[in-house]
């Protein structure tokens, strides 16, 4: 027969093995939860600030490009500065790599090369990193420009942190290509800075 | 107290069997992403670049912890005529495999070029104020592994007479093979 004073002793062992299991699991769990949270949702959203807009838009080039006004934000992750004919737009790109972190690289390469391949327009100059943009050899920018540098320009960059930048300026009155590819170099400058 | 020493103890070896079949189990390492032959830019788009009169780039590729891109790019010396073609090989990771992978990477692609996908693929044309001025796809390739994703410009005149190129890269382009290389 079984003594009742080592039956509750077997039970307490067997009640401590199903809670010590029990809390093992849910740890572990909610361990790996948190890794696959990470995993899947790495995206680069983080909104402009008021501060990076003012950064990324400086006077010296907005008086190059003959833009004289307050950059805003315009709640799009954009920075603008709108005087209808001559607008000024800086915005940085949300990236979703679908993979851990250390893909954000791959991500933001391969929308950068997308960015840039989309950039034609039929009857603009297409450069990839220019050297007008005076960033060095290895930096990864593309640029159109309209022909006598009135019209629309376009600039992508992708900056040493993997962030994907695109600069539009419209200008209809510069005098030459000159001051307009010294302004946008004044502004991929200031987003390298930024971002 | 002897009852409680017990239990604590039986605590322990129920934390500890658990623990140690989640390590001896643990799920196997992830399959790496296909690597792409340093010969692939020339090989795939010689005959299309030089059909454009594009000169082709040397072959760029970016490697992340899983993930690997080749790019590849030929250009015509103004830039109009502009042939990108990019090729996203992933790789599986904790809870999704490949297919889930470059599902979610083709839908990225494809929010960039314009179309949604259909199939596993997206194409259109690229269009800017002016009309056509070339033709964009993007998909997946038949063993899930990749996304392909090309872009070709030409000038306002011709930019519709890009699409059959397009289509051409992307019938050869979805052999993996093609891939490998």
């Amino acid at each position: 027969m079984w003594d009742p004073g080592e039956v509750n002793l077997f039970a307490l062992v067997g009640v401590g093995v199903v809670l010590g299991a029990a809390a093992a699991g849910s740890a572990l769990a909610l361990v790996e939860r948190s890794d696959d949270a990470i995993a899947t949702t790495t995206v680069l959203t983080e909104d402009m600030s008021a501060r990076q807009c003012t950064t990324a838009v400086p006077p010296e080039a907005m008086q190059t490009l003959g833009i004289v006004a307050r950059p805003g934000l315009t709640g799009r992750n954009e920075c603008q500065v709108s005087l209808g004919s001559r607008d000024l737009l800086v915005s940085r790109r949300p990236l979703l790599s679908g993979g851990s972190a250390a893909d954000l690289p791959v991500a933001a390469r391969q929308a950068f090369e997308i960015a840039c391949g989309l950039l034609a327009d039929g009857s603009s100059d297409v450069e990839r990193s220019p050297a007008w943009l005076a960033l060095g050899p290895d930096s990864l920018t593309c640029a159109r420009t309209p022909v006598a540098g009135r019209g629309i320009s376009e600039v992508f960059l992708l900056t040493d942190e993997h962030s994907l930048v695109e600069i539009r300026v419209l200008q209809l009155d510069l005098p030459g290509a000159g001051p307009l590819r010294e302004g946008l170099a004044g502004l991929v400058s200031a987003a390298e800075v930024v971002w | 107290m002897r009852g409680l020493v017990l239990g604590l103890l039986g605590a322990v070896l129920g934390a500890g069997a658990v623990v140690g079949a989640s390590l001896t189990f643990e799920p196997s390492p992830p399959t790496a992403a296909l690597s792409v032959s340093s010969r692939f830019c020339t090989d795939a788009l010689s005959d299309v670049a030089a059909g454009w009169d594009l000169a082709l780039d040397p072959q760029r590729s970016v490697q992340g912890e899983r993930d690997e891109l080749t790019a590849c790019e030929a250009s015509s010396p103004t830039g109009e005529g502009r042939l990108i073609v990019t090729v996203l090989a992933v790789a599986d990771e904790q809870g999704r495999d490949v297919a889930q992978r470059s599902a979610a990477a083709l839908k990225t692609s494809c929010a960039a070029l314009g179309p949604a996908p259909v199939d596993a693929t997206c194409r259109g044309p690229v269009r800017t104020a002016g009309g056509v001025v070339g033709s964009a796809a993007s998909f997946v390739t038949s063993d899930d592994r990749a996304v392909v994703t090309i872009v070709l410009t030409a000038s306002l005149d011709r930019g519709a007479a890009t699409a059959g190129d397009v289509d051409r890269l992307t019938r050869a382009l979805d052999d993996r093979s093609v891939l490998r290389g």
